[in-house]
């Protein structure tokens, strides 16, 4: 009666699954069902996959990408709280910063890549600016609704223990939405790759993932080795995703607690 | 002629079973219900009301025993069977209006025919004007007669009630027990209705079952032999009544 | 309503104040790659300026005020966009309610999705090119493939928590099973199917200036990497401006849909709430 109800049952299935969908994409492939062309065979990806990992210079460009995403979060982390915070408490800024929001916000991130790498020429500082202002934006929001969602009740017995209105940002308010802000900066991570990858594709001069992607795109490379860098990527968002879960969990459980 | 509807026999039930959170909710529980019958099912919150409420229309299957209509045991929902469930707010669809709620089950008749189904039901229940507005602009009371008014628009010949009256205020309670009592009386349809008010089941019914807390078990089947019809005031203060409440109250608050 | 006047009179005042800023600014610095909006807000009509791109507008009326840029770049690239976003939407809520519906399936596919959905999408170009070729093919697909995850997780969601006692009315009122999807299951999820939707368009116009990145020769992202080759900067602001201005479009028509779909999911929920 109880099968497949428990956290065991759902990870046998999830790995069968996997397993599963793995051996039929390999028949597929091997046995011509599929155009052998266009898609090479799972185990030929991750042989392709292993090289590329045991490799210095590919390994090298995957740090140019990881260093792209992780300096332009960290800049869409200070700003987007700053911002957040101060859009938050100040009702100053609100009038004089939300309708400018408005219209700058529905401009994509990766829009301001080209102007950027003008100015900044490619490079990490063009890159990451592109990441910085695309992950500004879910981290200012979370960090609103953080802000909106702290409890009346908790301001006001701090407000008794007489504590500044500084220390009470710091203290009360901004502790209690970290839990938003954490999200924000979840969905900012995935981003941040994207963007990221992106950018090295517009220009491409080579370095990190995107660029040599698109080096390898136009020539020469074999698919297995082009699908097996894509998967890299893909490892390499999973890992983040799943990274930041387990902090979301450490950090936060007594976000449980307040049954948010 | 067998003039028995539903007859349930050694029903019992267990959740999960087999696992660590394995729950006996139902023990040993078996009545019957005749034809035209109203029979109320009273007993401890928790003790397997509900759970034997979708066993008897047909929604899950006991663990042990079985249950039979017209002496053909239940295998799926039976056709001529309706069901108001206990919580109104999640029974009805928020994204339909009144009559399309009403109408959703009929969608198999001719549309003029299952109209004219809406509007009988929804005067029934006293609605008529209602019937252009979401089920959550209306009161509880309201919501649980549009529920009603949809079991009955498709003229069932037994209608299930589990706890159709616990969240409504007193007055509005009242007046749903009346209008039970007088489309029972228009129709001759069997209900079976479960309830934790020991006045309520009296009041409705022809025969109470007893349940005891769970597993639960029959304490005992009464048969109350009230005269038809009743009414709020008659009835409740008449001594047979109150014979019968007392009675009733001491069997479960043993 | 006072209060609303002032609001929308501060917010035009700061408007202004920030474009007044910016023709200061741009023309104080002298700036190449900041030309002032007074060159920049002519040159959606006027293509010149460095290599001539088509205007997205036009002055004549004759025309309907629409220029060349507009069908050659904009037309081609909302066509692509759009057609990556019904892809998806098909893709999300079709195999979403089929996930939805078994508890089993979902678990079956959940490493699946998880390892899939963890590839960046502009990772994919480069190959999908290789693949598909240098039509409309490879961009639509990475739109539809970029775009589809918030669709198919909601409507996951919204599928598998519809409410048990609701699927219980729909089988004692013995309602056939395609019935029970469209006037059950959908209308249930809809709130989160929406709510996916609404995710997936920003996103699909970020996908949509990416896909033309690469490999692409019209639509507002090859536009976009042209004039930096071409050093066009009035025409890139210009196209930066037009790309917010259906940024802007996109999210009014999302809040205009969504309110009308969800009248009744909004207004039931603040009942709930009193
Ligand atoms: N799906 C389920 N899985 C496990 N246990 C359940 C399930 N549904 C109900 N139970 C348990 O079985 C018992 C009987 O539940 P049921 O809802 O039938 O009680 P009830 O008599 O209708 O109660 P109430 O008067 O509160 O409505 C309860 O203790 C409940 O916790
Ligand atoms: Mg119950």
């Amino acid at each position: 009666m109880n099968h497949g109800s428990g956290p065991s049952a759902s990870i046998v299935r999830g790995a069968a699954g996997f397993l599963i969908f793995l051996a039929l994409a390999e028949m597929a492939v091997s046995t011509g069902i599929v155009d052998v062309g266009s898609i090479p065979p799972p185990t030929e990806i991750a042989a392709g996959m292993f090289e590329l990992i045991t490799s210095a210079s590919f390994l090298a460009q995957v740090w140019v990408t990881v260093k792209g995403a992780a300096v332009g979060l960290g800049a869409a982390i200070v700003a987007g709280v700053t911002l957040g915070v101060l859009l938050s408490t100040s009702a100053l800024f609100r009038r004089l910063l939300l309708p400018v929001i408005e219209v700058v916000r529905p401009l994509p991130g990766v829009a301001y890549a080209p102007l950027l790498i003008a100015v900044f020429q490619r490079g990490l500082m063009s890159r990451s600016l592109t990441v910085a202002i695309a992950c500004t934006w879910p981290i200012l929001f979370n960090t609103r609704s953080g802000f909106d969602a702290v409890d009346p009740i908790a301001i006001q017995t701090a407000r008794s223990f007489s504590e500044t209105k500084f220390g009470l940002i710091r203290r009360v308010s901004l502790l209690s939405a970290s839990p938003f802000i954490f999200t924000g900066v979840r969905i900012s991570a995935s981003i941040a790759i994207i963007v990221e990858i992106a950018v090295e594709i517009l220009i491409p001069d080579g370095t990190g993932i995107g660029g040599f992607l698109a080096d390898a795109g136009s020539g020469g490379v074999d698919l297995a080795t082009i699908y097996g860098a894509t998967f890299v990527a893909g490892l390499l968002s999973l890992l983040l995703n799943f990274g930041l879960n387990t902090i979301d969990n450490r950090l936060f459980a007594w976000r449980q607690g307040l049954g948010a | 002629m067998n003039s028995t509807a539903l007859s349930v026999d050694s029903v019992g039930h267990v959740y999960g079973q087999g696992t660590v959170e394995q729950f006996h909710a139902i023990g040993e529980v078996s009545f019957e219900v005749d034809r035209g019958e109203v029979v109320c099912i009273v007993g401890p919150s928790g003790c397997g009301k509900s759970t034997l409420m979708r066993i008897m229309a047909g929604l899950m299957r006991p663990s042990n025993g079985m249950v039979s209509l017209d002496g053909h045991p239940i295998e799926g929902v039976p056709a001529d069977l309706a069901m108001v469930f206990q919580d109104y707010s999640r029974s009805l669809f928020p994204w339909l209006r009144v009559r399309p709620n009403v109408e959703y089950p009929l969608r198999h008749l001719a549309k003029a025919e299952r109209a004219q189904r809406a509007t009988d039901a929804l005067a029934d229940v006293g609605l008529s004007a209602h019937d252009r507005k979401y089920p959550w602009e209306l009161s509880g009371g309201m919501q649980q007669r549009v529920a009603l008014a949809r079991a009955l628009a498709v003229q069932p010949r037994i209608l299930l009630m589990d706890e159709p009256f616990a969240s409504v205020d007193a007055q509005t309670r009242s007046d749903l027990e009346d209008l039970v009592l007088e489309i029972h009386a228009e129709t001759g349809i069997t209900i079976v209705l479960v309830t934790h008010d020991i006045d309520e089941s009296v009041y409705l019914a022809d025969k109470v079952i007893a349940l005891s807390a769970q597993p639960s078990t029959v304490l005992e089947t009464i048969e109350v032999d009230l005269p038809r019809p009743r009414n709020q005031l008659d009835t409740k203060e008449s001594s047979n009544f109150l014979h019968y409440r007392h009675h009733a109250y001491e069997l479960l608050h043993r | 309503m006072s209060g609303r006047l002032w609001r929308a009179v501060t917010a035009l005042g700061s408007l202004t104040v920030v474009v007044i800023g910016w023709q200061l600014l741009t023309v104080w610095s002298e700036s190449y790659f900041f030309p002032p909006p007074s060159k920049v807000f002519p040159h959606l009509w006027s293509g010149n300026g460095g290599i001539a791109e088509p205007p997205y507008l036009s002055s004549s009326p004759s025309d309907l005020f629409l220029g060349a840029g507009f069908y050659e770049d904009l037309v081609p690239s909302m066509w692509r966009m759009l057609r990556g976003y019904a892809m998806a939407a098909a893709v999300g809520i079709g195999v979403g309610t089929a996930l939805g519906l078994s508890r089993a399936a979902r678990q079956y596919t959940d490493w699946i999705i998880n390892f899939v959905r963890a590839i960046p999408p502009p990772a994919l170009l480069g190959i999908w090119i290789v693949v598909f070729g240098l039509g409309d093919g490879p961009k639509i697909y990475l739109i539809a493939f970029a775009v589809v995850w918030p669709i198919l997780l909601n409507t996951i969601d919204g599928v598998a928590s519809v409410d048990e006692q609701r699927m219980q009315v729909a089988a004692v009122f013995k309602i056939p099973f395609r019935r029970q999807l469209t006037g059950l299951y959908l209308p249930s999820a809809s709130p989160k199917i929406i709510s996916g939707m609404r995710i997936s368009l920003g996103f699909a116009l970020i996908m949509m200036i990416i896909s033309e990145f690469a490999g692409a020769t019209n639509g507002l992202g090859f536009r976009l990497k042209e004039d930096l080759s071409f050093f066009n900067f009035p025409d890139l602001w210009a196209t930066m401006i037009l790309l917010s201005a259906i940024g802007l479009l996109l999210n009014g028509l999302m809040f205009w849909a969504e309110a009308r779909i969800l009248g009744w999911h909004r207004k039931a929920s603040e009942v709930s709430n009193l």
